[in-house]
């Protein structure tokens, strides 16, 4: 059967519509689309996840997170905080200072500063940063930085795909959100074969497809705070210069 | 003028014309490094970036290029600037983020429609390797932005004709003394071809019948000049809009400097 151009378009009078921006609409369905950027949305928020799962391990900071995340829920039950660092934020001191007490008292506290101190030392807006305390200066490594972020850019990556999966499963610990037994999400551990199985790509689909819309005050606010503050001081740390 | 004159002369230019090719590709440098760039705009930043290189690059390239020193060639790359200038004056003006932005969708829904054509077309002909490529270029352009999300908008990304956007932004005059003897250069009309490329004849027997022209016309540093000028009004445009202290003097300045320095150079000199 021949090619046609741009079959799924809708030809209007000044323009060929896309087919995302005309079925739901001549359906009767209000829609607003909106472009989360993988790159500069999405990556300043799960950085630290891949920061703990780098440094960690995936089983540690899979433990990690999930357990921050339950004491959250138990400590601000009407505070929406979730796996993206922004959501933190949300926090007010009180509630921080009590988790940051039952996260030592749980001794997850240190491996947390030990991993996530770069973050702390070169973003001081870093949302983590009021539960982690100030920490030691330590020699940062902004050519860490660069590698995590060079990681999480590649969208069906490993590196990229594991802290999707701690922000997804540590979110679900909140009691947020509730996964079907039926879905592929409800098998986490298909991960561990991720990359080589059609199921565990099929699951890195789900999560990047799920992610996005955790919470969407984060991911579609313009900028939100932390990301353009991130971007910013990055900028800083090595300016584009020509 | 003896031979080694002319030796000595033309490589006093070339070198002239080097270090010209230099200094604009530092005026950009110096120009982007001053810019606050920032990601949540990045759109418009990274226009403006490529925009300002569009006009650099023309104008090195020109430099370099003694055979286009003319208004014949020459015009294709003058009616090239003349276009970018507008488009800087556009998004310079106001709403400076949102029109890049669109500038940027009408670009990627063009670049769609081309390669759903050559895909029509490779899929009449059978030609599954041109398929291929096409559709791996199509993943290239889904990093930009999916096709499913990118609409093609007909006709002009602003709506509006080149004319009426030069009125718009106060550039009537200058619309009017480039824009359509330059496009008349760029696309062939027969007002240039009288000036460029049909000759009289001399012989009476030919009743002044136009012969086509067969040698380009002698360089004409000029149009190098033309073209620095119109990189520099771009980037004062620039420069005014973000804010930027404008260098106290210019490429072209510098050039015609050095230029006269080398034609008052004393003969001995010169050999």
């Amino acid at each position: 059967m021949p090619h046609k151009v741009l079959p799924e378009h809708k030809r209007t009078k000044g323009k060929l519509v896309a087919p995302m921006n005309h079925v739901l609409q001549d359906n009767g369905y209000h829609v607003e689309q909106r472009w989360v950027s993988h790159e500069e949305v999405v990556v300043p928020e799960i950085l630290w996840l891949a920061y703990l799962d780098n440094d960690l391990g995936h089983a540690r900071a899979a433990e990690v997170v999930t357990k921050l995340l339950e004491a959250v829920s138990k400590i601000a039950p009407t505070t929406q905080v979730n796996g993206f660092a922004s959501s933190f934020a949300r926090l007010d001191d009180g509630s921080t200072a009590k988790l940051a007490e039952v996260l030592s008292a749980m001794r997850m506290l240190d491996d947390m500063r030990s991993s996530l101190a770069d973050l702390g030392h070169l973003f001081p807006m870093f949302p983590l940063n009021r539960l982690l305390g100030k920490g030691v200066a330590s020699n940062v490594h902004v050519s860490k930085l660069k590698e995590i972020i060079t990681l999480l850019n590649d969208r069906v990556g490993v590196a990229t795909t594991y802290a999707l999966a701690l922000l997804f499963y540590g979110t679900r610990m909140t009691g947020r959100i509730t996964i079907n037994p039926g879905l592929t999400l409800s098998k986490p551990e298909l991960i561990e074969d991720y990359p080589n199985t059609p199921e565990s790509q099929m699951l890195a689909a789900n999560l990047r497809a799920s992610s996005k819309m955790l919470d969407p005050e984060v991911t579609t606010s313009d900028p939100f705070e932390w990301q353009a503050n991130f971007w910013k001081t990055c900028l800083t740390l090595e300016p584009p210069t020509l | 003028m003896n031979d080694a004159k002319v030796r000595a002369a033309m490589e006093g230019l070339q070198d002239l014309v080097n270090g010209f090719a230099e200094d604009c590709q530092a005026e950009l440098r110096s120009l982007w490094n001053a810019l606050p760039v920032s990601i949540p705009e990045r759109e418009l930043f990274e226009v403006v970036g490529g925009l300002l290189s569009r006009q650099m690059l023309l104008l090195r390239q020109l430099s370099f290029s003694t055979a286009f020193w003319n208004y014949d060639a020459g015009s294709l790359v003058l009616r090239s600037m003349v276009d970018t200038h507008i488009i800087i004056a556009y998004i310079c003006n106001d709403r400076s983020l949102d029109r890049a932005r669109a500038f940027i969708n009408h670009g990627l829904g063009q670049e769609r429609l081309y390669v759903s054509k050559i895909k029509a077309r490779a899929s009449a002909m059978g030609d599954t390797e041109l398929m291929a490529r096409m559709e791996e270029y199509e993943k290239e352009l889904d990093g930009e932005k999916y096709g499913h999300l990118t609409d093609v908008e007909y006709g002009s990304w602003t709506g509006k004709d080149n004319r009426r956007l030069a009125q718009e932004l106060g550039l009537e005059e200058y619309y009017d003394g480039t824009f359509p003897t330059l496009s008349a250069g760029t696309h062939g009309g027969w007002n240039h071809l009288l000036k460029f490329n049909a000759v009289p004849s001399d012989n009476p027997l030919h009743a002044g019948l136009k012969r086509p022209v067969l040698e380009p016309s002698t360089p004409d540093i000029n149009v190098l000049f033309l073209a620095g000028g119109q990189m520099e009004m771009s980037f004062r445009l620039v420069r005014e809009r973000f804010g930027i202290v404008e260098p106290e003097t210019s490429p072209t300045e510098r050039l015609q400097q050095k230029l006269d320095e080398l034609m008052t150079k004393p003969d001995e000199e010169a050999c």
